[in-house]
């Protein structure tokens, strides 16, 4: 198991420098000019801008510099909000508030999601269990910014229960975190409900009950075990569409998280912060999945990674 | 690997710990009451006087710093700031300013006229990168000491501070005394003591914004944030988190302290214009400036029949326009331009499109300033129209090359174009194909003369026709249309330097007569407004077309509140 996670670590390196590698690339090729405002700015300006950001050197030397910054996590000042490091002063502050609503949020629809999966499937084919098969199919079915702005409209307009956005008080993380745990609760219900469809009548839970294990028991520690598979590969795949997914989120509630980030430095061609960003994810991503795969392991003996 | 219960337990503790402490970490705490909330939409780049262009960061600014003279939104002019008077020679070309001895930084120093120079050098020294140095060009020498600036790369301090010290024998700015500052220009300059107001002419204080790096003065880029920024203005920066909110609270030690009457203002960037108008709505912000189209339509609505009284939808001194192509076909035709600008109907435009009951623009200056009255315009000829599109050799359409216009992803330029494309082919019978491209990359065919027609805007800075007339000279920065017309050059060139006010209105008019009665590279659609919702008891907001807000001149009354 110790072999198999450093393997999976060392090959960290690789993956990031390819992902680092077509970031830059793509940057470099696309259309639009970092420094382009409506009201043109002066040659000798632009030129002096170009000399601080690398832009005026040649390829392999701003590929190396900007990695340099980049693994020394020194940064470059981001070319848009000029009064700040991309990543001591950005990235810092905004992916702690990300990362909060992006683990309450997984928090959220895991907890829900199996419960929720879990008693339609032993209420099958009852009315409660229709409705919620409609419920969770709403729930993948519309797009996270239909719900957020429904969410917005109802609580905080016309019922006016809870802050329309903003963040810094614990009543300001409902909302935003609901919006963003529809998807994989009702994805994670739907999951479960058919996993546990499937694990129930096999023999092992039957002859639990048989030996006169508690009902909640047989289902929550034996069922759940076993059903909880399929969950838990979802749960990689969730955390990315979580984290990357929240940019619609974070600006309909103006959170100040990463995701706003990551789609504004593009927009706006703010290259040390779209790298800054991109490194991040990719990151992140490489993480929550090793995550997952160390937990298979865990959760079911006949997994062996050597 | 197998886990038993306990240590499973043990994990999932754990796991859920760790969450719960990241989002623990990440709220706020005891945060005292703010008197005002405002927000102006997203973010500010930044807060560096000479380094901002945008009119947010201005508004901002204008709280943290005061200049020589500050802008009264009351009377669209200047009043005295830092300078208690000033003085302007016979010829125009001198003007000297006399500080207030009162005036002090956040740190208690006093603020002295070598605090303006070293600002002023500042901004138009090549490595600040100022967008917006040719504000500073009226000064005399100032081209000159800019390019001085360039190429130090390399150089010594001492190598440096000497060639910096010779650069400012030749220029205009002189240091009398502490208290004195002396500015000459290169023409007498109408409006100078407008500039004087713009935010690249406010002061900084040298010892905040350098420090030393290897033996030699580097600029500190996060000078700005707070516990490091020295002020002079009516407001400190207490905290800024960048995208969450910003603190502004009276400065102690800002020489007119008693008349600032809001001891703590908020200010939330907030990106999306409907969730700033909900918090509003809520409850949650007292003073917005982004007001969604669609909410603006039905408060405009409801402001006019009385319905509420916190709603101001004002003009702006901006105009909305398209730009043709001069130097490609159909557009190099001065005849088939004057088709589409004579058969547009605008009013149409603003009465289904804009819908905020905007005024048609037949000029390209707006009608804000006082002392200038431009041309009429063509007004909308659509028999002159057809004529026209069939002397250039397209009657009724026939033969018209296809044309595209071009504009920036909006739901409003969207419809705007749309009707626009459906008029000229009523009237005209042309087909014109809609382009919709993102921001930057309509700059950069807009940029490279790579389109036909293209949707644009323009906002100006200080209340002066130059501002709009000058961008259109031949080959100029932002002019963008090919267009090249010797007579209009030199009329600017002319108006630039005349002291007379009645004479400088005189040839702003004759040229904007060629721009927009005679040539049309142009076609002006209409003149911008802006809306905001301010709540009826903050006091003292004064629209104005340059839409500068100054903090320190609101007040809060609430009914009921003892005098």
């Amino acid at each position: 198991m110790t072999r198999f996670v450093i393997n999976r670590l060392l090959w960290f390196v690789p993956t990031l420098l390819a992902i680092y590698t077509v970031s830059f690339a793509l940057m470099q090729a696309a259309p639009g000019k970092p420094f382009q405002t409506e009201k043109n700015i002066s040659p000798e300006v632009r030129k002096q801008l170009e000399h601080e950001y690398y832009l005026d050197r040649s390829w392999p030397a701003a590929y190396l510099l900007t990695l340099r910054d980049l693994v020394t996590l020194r940064g470059q000042q981001s070319m848009y909000y000029r009064d700040w490091n991309t990543i001591r002063d950005i990235l810092g502050p905004s992916f702690i508030v990300s990362l909060a609503l992006g683990l309450l949020a997984l928090a959220i629809s895991i907890v829900v999601g199996l419960l929720v999966g879990i008693f339609s499937a032993l209420r099958r084919y009852s009315a409660m269990d229709h409705v919620v098969t409609g419920l969770t199919l709403l729930g993948i079915s519309l797009p996270s910014f239909v719900i957020a702005s429904l969410l917005l409209m109802v609580c905080g307009f016309w019922l006016a229960i809870l802050p329309a956005g903003g963040w810094g008080s614990w009543r300001q993380l409902i909302l935003p975190s609901l919006a963003l745990a529809a998807f994989p609760a009702a994805y994670i219900a739907r999951l479960t409900r058919n996993s546990m469809l499937d694990v129930l009548p096999t023999d092992y839970i039957r002859a639990a009950y048989c030996k006169g294990l508690s009902g909640r028991r047989v289902i929550f520690v034996h069922g759940l075990k076993n059903a909880f598979l399929p969950v838990l590969s979802y749960i990689g795949p969730a955390a990315a569409g979580i984290f990357t997914g929240s940019f619609v989120v974070e600006k309909i509630f103006s959170i100040p998280g990463v995701g706003f980030h990551f789609v504004t430095s593009a927009t706006n061609r703010d290259h040390p912060l779209i790298l800054a960003c991109v490194m991040l994810y990719a990151t992140l991503l490489l993480v929550m999945n090793l995550l997952v795969d160390i937990g298979y392991a865990a959760l079911d003996p006949r997994i062996r990674y050597d | 690997m197998h886990l038993s219960p306990w240590r499973g337990l043990l994990v999932a503790i754990i796991a859920l710990l760790i969450p719960l402490a990241i989002v623990l970490a990440s709220l706020e705490y005891g945060s005292a009451e703010a008197e005002l909330r405002f927000s102006q939409g997203p973010e500010v780049p930044t807060l560096d006087p000479q380094k901002m262009q945008d009119v947010s960061g201005g508004r901002l600014a204008g709280a943290l710093f005061e200049g020589l003279l500050v802008f009264d939104p009351a009377t669209s002019q200047p009043r005295p700031g830092v300078a208690e008077r000033w003085e302007i020679s016979p010829d125009g070309l001198v003007y000297t300013f006399g500080l207030r001895k009162t005036a002090r930084w956040s740190d208690g120093s006093p603020v002295t006229a070598s605090d303006f120079l070293y600002s002023w050098c500042r901004a138009l020294d090549v490595r600040t990168a100022s967008p917006y140095n040719y504000m500073l060009h009226p000064i005399k020498g100032s081209k000159q000491y800019a390019k001085a600036t360039e190429g130090l790369e390399g150089k010594t301090a001492r190598q440096i501070a000497e060639r910096l010290s010779e650069a400012r024998k030749g220029l205009g700015i002189l240091v009398v005394s502490p208290t004195e500052l002396r500015v000459t220009l290169k023409q007498p300059t109408r409006s100078f003591l407008d500039l004087v107001t713009f935010q690249t002419y406010l002061p900084v204080k040298r010892e905040c914004v350098e420090r030393m790096v290897d033996g030699r003065p580097a600029e500190d880029p996060a000078w700005t944030h707070p516990g490091k920024i020295i002020s002079n203005g009516p407001y400190l920066l207490e905290v800024w988190k960048l995208k969450w909110k910003m603190r502004l609270v009276r400065n102690p030690f800002y020489w007119n302290r008693d008349k600032v009457k809001i001891g703590v203002i908020e200010v939330y960037p907030i990106e999306d214009a409907n969730t700033a108008y909900i918090q509003y709505e809520q409850g949650l912000l007292d003073f917005i400036t982004t007001v969604p189209p669609l909410a603006a339509e039905k408060l405009f609505k409801q402001q006019k029949q009385g319905r509420r009284d916190d709603f101001y939808c004002d003009e702006q001194f901006g105009t909305y326009y398209y730009r043709f192509n001069c130097t490609k076909r159909p557009f190099d035709d001065l005849r088939v331009r004057k088709a589409l600008a004579l058969a547009l109907d605008k009013q149409e435009l603003v009465d289904k499109v804009g819908r905020l009951n905007q005024r048609v623009a037949k000029a390209f200056v707006p009608p804000h300033i006082g002392w200038y009255k431009g041309p009429r315009g063509l007004d909308r000829d659509p028999e002159l129209a057809r004529r026209l599109l069939a002397e250039a050799g397209y009657p009724g359409g026939e033969g018209f090359p296809e044309v595209s216009l071009l504009y920036n992803t909006s739901e409003s330029h969207k419809n705007m174009a749309e009707l626009a494309q459906e008029q000229w082919k009523r009237e005209l019978g042309i087909n014109v194909k809609l382009t919709n491209l993102e921001w930057k990359v309509y700059l950069q065919k807009v940029t490279n003369l790579d389109y036909q027609i293209a949707r644009a805007g323009w906002i100006g800075d200080y209340l002066d026709p130059n501002t709009f007339l000058d961008m259109f000279v031949t080959d100029g920065g932002n002019n963008n249309t090919g267009w090249s017309n010797a007579e209009y050059d030199r009329l600017i060139k002319e108006a630039a330097g005349q002291g007379d006010t009645a004479r400088q209105a005189e040839i702003f008019r004759r040229a904007e007569t060629i721009l927009v009665e005679q040539e049309l590279p142009i076609l002006p659609v209409y003149v911008y407004k802006t809306s905001s919702l301010i709540r009826p008891w903050v006091k003292g907001f004064h629209p104005n077309p340059i839409n500068r807000i100054m903090f320190n001149d609101l007040w809060i009354e609430r009914p009921g509140d003892r005098r």
